[in-house]
């Protein structure tokens, strides 16, 4: 088989406080083929951001092996390669925070070319920036423009631009169209589609919406407090959800539609504190199958079909 | 059946340092007794701008009501006093805002919130029983009443918006404006505070003004829909009409081709193309017509009228010729 861009294994990333650890990532593993799409999908606080971090290596990890193309990346390893911050590049939820108001389209595209590579001749820059916007829709007459001057989609190509300016191998796409106009996000969605299918970008894609996860990933990995509670390829896991907080995400998504159930049951209870989780398993406390069992021990991630992993201790005996 | 509010001819704009934004272009709307109407649009759509001039909100002196009446039980909350608005707003009518980190003050604990607005609305009550039904108000929304000394950083984001919804229900208004009560909240807290607020309008039978982005939030929630682009409705009719039935606005269409399915796979969405008009010109045509798929030379020239074919109601110059569409 073909060595995977980027394979992360048992990462755990931990954050102190004052009563202990968070657990922000607790124990994931995964890998990304090249040129393909894996989604995390999870609610606020279930550690997706984190983990998006740790793999930039803006946050340090407490254990656990980060590969790109087969070399480590996690921690010393880091240093040694200068290259590894132009292979990977991300992408903000925010795109009116995470532009610098002062530098023009232009100014910013150009950056991280000017940061890797030095000074080269100006107009080749300039060319090779004009490329960039053309690879992401926007017009020419922009270069000079300053974000305040653009709506939201327009300062999300931009990012997107910067992004791609260095031909990283993994782009991190954190949220990147949850505060965007459901007609722009689909413009967004539709463009970063495109530039896989041509340019061969891997994308690991950070969102709350299972919905765009659906229609961009090739896999899912669906995270709760810290954990993976399912995993596999996007379509077994829209066909197959076998992890009762996944049914209950799906579930939870209202239609646009008159005429689906209108009256689903709905998930009690809200997400309990990831600051040194008791053992058993975490979603026990909402999980309407849950078992005296299920709050003692902890539960593993197993295989329900060939490729697709669920952390569920029903799923030994019978399946729910 | 008689309308709860009504607006009519609505025009408000905004005078900024850039000069005049039309924020609001003519909307007509209406509410029944004990309905949820969905008000649904983009950002910039005027959406807030109309739920907030409804209880003399706007920020002054920068927003001005242009032109317009905004009935309520047949007076004119537009022409009512600033003493006369200030009754009713929180007892007949209220609202439920966006952020409840931030709607909520940070200095005061949760149940004295909740029980100002009794304070305010029924000074007849005794202290004991605005107490009492403070305690049961926090516990109608699932909030426990040994909760009632907590601050709002002691909650989540889902329970604040219950507090919320607690102290909109107060005085048992008759009309609820809630303008994105669950954009902020993850997908299963929103289903709780749906459920929730069914429930509640269920059993004190109130009406409501549902303001979201959210198409699916709107078809399982509201009985009837006003899209919104630019400051204009562009569309009304039963929630049956515009999701399920068999025509509607092109740019309705396009927003429901723009969302992306949990339930099958697409495999490319086809988004309204271009961006929402400047809001600081006012196209002489249709204002949808320089994104529209079907835009012809009238489009761009004469403003549509309104058709309507029973209750269902569209802006659009594709159904002028059609005879079932009366003006």
């Amino acid at each position: 088989m073909e060595q995977p861009l980027l394979e992360v294994q048992n990462l755990k990333t931990y954050f102190p406080v004052n009563r202990g650890f968070l657990h922000a990532v607790d124990d994931i593993s995964f890998s990304i083929p090249r040129g393909r799409t894996l989604g995390v999908v999870g609610e606020s606080g279930c550690g997706k951001s984190t983990l998006g971090r740790t793999i930039l290596g803006l946050t340090p990890a407490v254990s656990g092996e980060i590969r790109l193309d087969g070399v480590p990346v996690l921690g010393k390893e880091r240093q040694r390669q200068p290259d590894l911050q132009r292979k990977i590049q991300m992408i903000f939820q925010d795109p009116y925070g995470s532009l610098n108001p002062r530098m023009s389209v232009g100014e910013i595209i150009a950056d991280p070319i000017l940061v890797q590579q030095g000074r080269t001749g100006s107009s080749d820059l300039e060319r090779q920036v004009l490329e960039l916007m053309e690879k992401v829709g926007l017009s020419e007459r922009l270069f000079g423009a300053y974000p305040h001057e653009l709506d939201g989609g327009r300062r999300q190509r931009v990012g997107i631009a910067r992004a791609l300016a260095l031909h990283p191998d993994l782009i991190v796409c954190d949220e990147p169209v949850s505060s965007l106009d459901v007609s722009i996000q689909a413009q967004i969605l539709n463009l970063l589609m495109e530039l896989q299918e041509k340019e061969g970008f891997t994308y690991l894609f950070i969102t709350h919406d299972l919905s765009v996860v659906r229609h961009i990933s090739h896999e899912i990995v669906v995270m709760y407090l810290g954990q993976c509670v399912e995993q596999g390829e996007t379509e077994e896991i829209f066909s197959h959800p076998s992890h009762p907080y996944t049914r209950a995400l799906l579930d939870a998504i209202p239609r646009p539609t008159t005429k689906g159930p209108k009256r689903r049951p709905v998930l009690q209870g809200e997400v309990v504190s990831p600051i040194d989780p008791k053992p058993g398993c975490r979603f026990a406390g909402r999980c309407s199958f849950s078992s005296p069992e299920c709050e003692r021990e902890d539960v593993l991630l197993r295989e329900a079909a060939e490729g697709h992993w669920v952390r569920c201790r029903k799923l030994s005996g019978e399946n729910l | 059946m008689e309308d709860l509010l009504r607006i009519e001819n609505l025009h408000i704009s905004y005078r900024t340092m850039e000069g005049t934004v039309y924020a609001v272009n003519g909307v007509n709307l209406s509410v029944e007794k004990g309905e949820t109407l969905g008000l649904v649009g983009e950002t910039g759509a005027g959406k807030t701008t109309t739920a907030l001039s409804i209880l003399n909100l706007l920020p002054k002196p920068a927003a001005s009501v242009d032109q317009g009446r905004i009935l309520f039980q047949n007076r004119d909350l537009l022409a009512a006093s600033k003493r006369e608005i200030r009754k009713i707003r929180g007892d007949r009518i209220a609202m439920i805002f966006q952020d409840p980190m931030t709607s909520l003050n940070t200095s005061f604990r949760i149940g004295n919130q909740v029980a100002e607005v009794l304070r305010i609305h029924r000074k007849e009550l005794g202290k004991r029983e605005i107490e009492e039904r403070t305690a049961r108000l926090l516990e109608t929304v699932g909030i426990g009443r040994e909760r009632w000394d907590d601050y709002p950083h002691q909650l989540s984001g889902g329970m604040k918006q219950r507090v919320m919804i607690a102290m909109a229900l107060a005085c048992s208004p008759e009309l609820l404006l809630a303008d994105e009560p669950t954009t902020a909240l993850d997908v299963t807290i929103q289903a709780q505070v749906l459920q929730l607020m069914r429930h509640l309008k269920e059993e004190f039978g109130m009406a409501m003004m549902l303001i979201t982005h959210d198409l699916g939030v709107v078809a399982e929630n509201c009985e009837r829909v006003a899209v919104l682009y630019a400051g204009e409705v562009l569309e009304t009719g039963t929630a049956e009409e515009i999701f399920d039935g068999p025509v509607r606005h092109p740019y309705t269409e396009g927003l429901l081709g723009a969302i992306p399915s949990p339930d099958h796979k697409i495999s490319r969405l086809s988004p309204v193309a271009g961006q929402t008009p400047d809001p600081s010109k006012l196209l002489p045509g249709c204002v949808f017509a320089p994104r529209c798929p079907h835009c012809s030379k009238r489009c761009l020239e004469d403003k549509p009228k309104e058709r309507q074919r029973g209750g269902h109601r569209i802006k659009c110059h594709l159904f002028a010729d059609k005879a079932e569409w009366r003006e």
